[in-house]
């Protein structure tokens, strides 16, 4: 085997290994779509949140700077990982002014993937574990 | 082995239907009054009641070592991994809610249970809200399975660990994703409580088409006793739908 074919197939197998280890900490889909190096916040009113598997979706209107709301879709964690983190289906709802902390969609649309929220009274809820852990 | 057993399960079967008035099932001769086949040897069994939610605290118990593909196999991960620096690949047919089967429905980011009842035990499995049911009552598995996502299972007791054996699987699930897996696919787990409230999963997948050796890995679920199985209907609001290719999506529209 060339030294060419060597490196090609050690990389494959640190791939796969790699694969296999990030396998298990997502169900349903990867992180493919979102930035999940950086985070960004993003504030308004929300407009409907779905307590719905496989995820939950915090639809909020988010004031540009001309004033003009703008409409974002923001994907959450499942409602059954949810509610053993203290959220339920009333934790938001339609017309709550609150601070989203979110893995923007990497494709530029306005949508991403909730971290955590603040709320005005500066209460936090936390959607991603907020401690070193996998994402689900 | 496996041949000469469904030649002897074919003659026990041959054998009943000739004596119609024997009652007695063809699989009732291949037992050995197993743990578990009655109301009370099920008292006997170890106590395994709560939910058990998978553990990633290490990564699972131990990084498992890839498996050693065929060079077929390997060729065709080197492709799949190309492909994905180009997009594709980026989901697999769960981010469709297509449920993930065996092996990878027991790694789950959600809990398990298991029900003991004679001569079975059911796994009630969170993720995808999937059921395992595992025969303990001394049957084999058919000559000539259904291929299924969960496959056959039959299991029996080697005092507190219960040591699965199954085979038959649809040809969509996978061992990980880039490497599928052959008809001939056959995994063995060895599931036993360990200390501090924890099981122990031990799985052994051999398939001879795929990987030049059987590859075993180890992993933890930690018990608890206040949750429960929770309904999870993926299709319920999915907006995660990937095209056939794998490339990732997103439906924000509410």
């Amino acid at each position: 085997m060339n030294a060419l074919l060597r490196k090609i197939r050690v990389g494959a197998v640190a791939a796969l290994a790699l694969a296999l280890s990030a396998t298990a900490a997502f169900a349903h889909h990867s992180t493919a779509m979102f930035d999940m190096q950086h985070m960004v916040t993003i504030k308004g009113t929300v407009t409907q949140f779905d307590w719905t598997n496989p995820h939950t979706f915090i639809f909020i209107d988010v004031p540009n700077a001309a004033g003009v709301a703008e409409h974002w879709g923001i994907e959450g964690m499942s409602p059954n990982y949810l509610n053993r983190n203290g959220w339920t289906r009333h934790t938001l709802k339609p017309g709550d002014k609150v601070s989203l902390e979110i893995h923007a969609l990497k494709d530029g649309r306005k949508g991403g993937f909730c971290a955590s929220v603040v709320f005005p009274d500066g209460k936090v809820m936390y959607n991603l574990p907020h401690r070193p852990g996998p994402s689900k | 082995m496996r041949g000469a057993v469904s030649v002897l399960l074919l003659s026990l079967l041959a054998s009943s239907v000739a004596g119609a008035a024997d009652p007695a099932p063809a699989r009732a001769s291949a037992r050995s009054s197993p743990q578990g086949d009655t109301w009370a040897s099920i008292a006997k069994l170890p106590d395994w009641s709560g939910v058990w939610d998978f553990d990633y605290s290490r990564g699972g118990l131990d990084r498992p070592a890839p498996p050693h593909l065929t060079p077929a196999f390997a060729a065709k991960f080197a492709a799949y991994q190309q492909a994905q620096k180009h997009g594709l690949n980026q989901q697999t047919e769960t981010a469709n809610c297509v449920p993930p089967g065996m092996p990878q429905i027991m790694a789950q980011p959600y809990p398990i249970e298991f029900l003991f009842t004679p001569g079975k035990v059911t796994v009630a499995i969170e993720a995808y809200s999937q059921m395992r049911r595992i025969f303990t009552d001394g049957r084999k598995h058919p000559a000539d399975p259904d291929p299924t996502f969960q496959g056959n299972s039959i299991g029996h007791w080697e005092g507190d660990t219960l040591v699965v054996d199954t085979v038959g699987f649809v040809p969509s699930t996978l061992i990980a994703p880039g490497v599928s897996h052959s008809d001939q696919m056959h995994i063995v787990e060895r599931i036993h409580r360990v200390p501090n409230d924890y099981l122990e999963v031990q799985t052994t997948i051999e398939d001879p088409k795929v990987m030049q050796e059987p590859w075993t890995t180890t992993n933890r679920y930690k018990r608890h006793k206040d949750w429960d199985i929770e309904e999870y209907i993926c299709t319920q609001n999915n907006r995660d739908s990937a095209d056939p290719e794998g490339r990732a999506g997103l439906n924000i529209q509410r």
